[in-house]
């Protein structure tokens, strides 16, 4: 038995299943050894036949004499038309190039976001650590004119940036940076006479 | 006691297909269809066209409707193309066809439905009740009969009727097209055709 066979729950399900062919071969076999002993099932089977066949003539008769809703022609001819239609369309749609894709790279927020808290921290430090001796008018005032060097401040470095340059254990390179220093200090006093403070203070 | 299939073949309301046509198969079809071959789809359309104007004439029980209907389950088709995935079995396009004429048509019922609802509430106060607009005059006897028997079945029985006898399609196809229980579809069409019958009488 197949397992369509075994699902059919009663008489009516296999006898219509056999009469419109759709058993297998196996099952149509168990069915013609059932009808051979069943007397009531084999008076069913008939009156199924029966019915089925006067309803199938009468669907073919009224098909017969009564047209197609449209003349089959005009149906196939619409039916064709919009496969045209859509063949088409589908055509153009695959000839035009796809839509170029906006690449969002999300990662790059929080990149931006570090570099910008990295550059505003460096600023910072710039300002705070490493702003050289502020200028002071008090002093001025009550002592002898100061030497013009530390009013056009010579960079100098703070302990952190030194302690940062030795972290690279660079103590030539530190030598040189703070030579470096030196001769740009130089040359503000060289090339800005009129800034200096000695002229202000006379 | 038994049935032979060639029997059955004989006394079919649909005749087997030509070999000719049915050489390439409905699956390849939609396969060319969808790579653009439009004649693959016009073959498809004179392939299944006949039966499936005739079923959803029977199923409405209207010419007008049946038309309709029939444009609208090819848009369908084209519509949801891309989704039709071929099965094992040979009646795979058939069956999702019938699927979407039998919808569609639900579609219609449901939407001519509240249309008849408020169309009898207007009956109710102008007591004018015209002739069926399907009905022919120059029709016969026996065949306006088999309208008004067909009628009289449920939307359910109608549909496993029609469909088991103008689509071909076995009562597993058709149980899965309507999406119910075999049994349940053997059910309804075991009570339609004692129905029709005795309508017919």
């Amino acid at each position: 038995m197949t397992a369509n066979f075994e699902k059919l729950e009663n008489n009516e399900a296999i006898l219509l299943m056999y009469v419109f062919d759709e058993l297998s071969a196996e099952d149509r076999a168990d069915v013609d050894r059932l009808l051979l002993t069943d007397r009531g099932m084999c008076a069913q089977l008939e009156e199924l036949r029966a019915s089925e066949q006067a309803v199938r003539e009468a669907l073919q008769a009224a098909d017969r004499e009564e047209p197609t809703p449209v003349p089959l022609a005009m149906a196939q001819r619409q039916a064709d038309r919009l496969i045209s239609q859509w063949s088409l369309r589908r055509l153009n749609e695959s000839a035009e190039p796809p839509p170029t894709k906006r690449h969002h790279y999300l990662w790059l927020y929080p990149l931006g976001a570090a570099a910008a808290i990295l550059i505003g921290g460096l600023v910072f430090w710039g300002f705070h650590d490493g702003g050289g001796v502020a200028y002071d008018p008090s002093n001025v005032a009550q002592n002898a004119a100061p030497d013009s060097q530390e009013f056009f401040p010579r960079p100098v470095l703070s302990d952190v940036q030194v302690a940062f340059l030795r972290s690279f254990d660079t103590g030539d390179e530190l030598q040189d940076v703070e030579q470096q220093l030196q001769v740009i200090a130089d040359r503000r006093e060289d090339y800005s006479p009129v800034l200096s403070f000695d002229g202000l203070a006379r | 006691m038994t049935v032979g299939l060639d029997a059955m073949t004989d006394t079919m309301l649909l005749k087997p297909e030509p070999s000719a046509e049915s050489a390439v198969s409905d699956e390849a079809l939609v396969e060319l269809l969808r790579a653009g071959d439009s004649q693959a789809g016009q073959a498809l359309v004179g392939r299944h066209s006949e039966p499936l104007l005739r079923y959803l004439q029977r199923l409405t029980g209207s010419a007008q409707q049946a038309e309709d209907l029939h444009q609208q389950t090819w848009l369908g088709v084209l519509e949801h193309l891309d989704k039709f995935r071929p099965q094992a079995h040979g009646s795979a396009f058939k069956a999702w066809l019938f699927r979407i004429a039998t919808n569609k048509a639900n579609d219609q019922w449901r939407a001519r439905g509240r249309e008849e609802t408020a169309r009898q509430g207007l009956r109710l106060v102008t007591e004018e009740v015209g002739p069926d607009a399907s009905f022919r005059m120059d029709a016969s006897e026996q065949e306006n009969k088999l309208r008004r028997a067909i009628g009289q079945l449920s939307e359910q029985q109608r549909a496993v009727v029609l469909l088991r006898y103008y689509s071909n399609l076995k009562f597993v196809d058709i149980a899965e097209t309507l999406g119910c229980p075999l049994n349940t579809a053997l059910g309804r069409m075991h009570k339609a055709i004692q129905k029709l019958k005795s309508l017919m009488e």
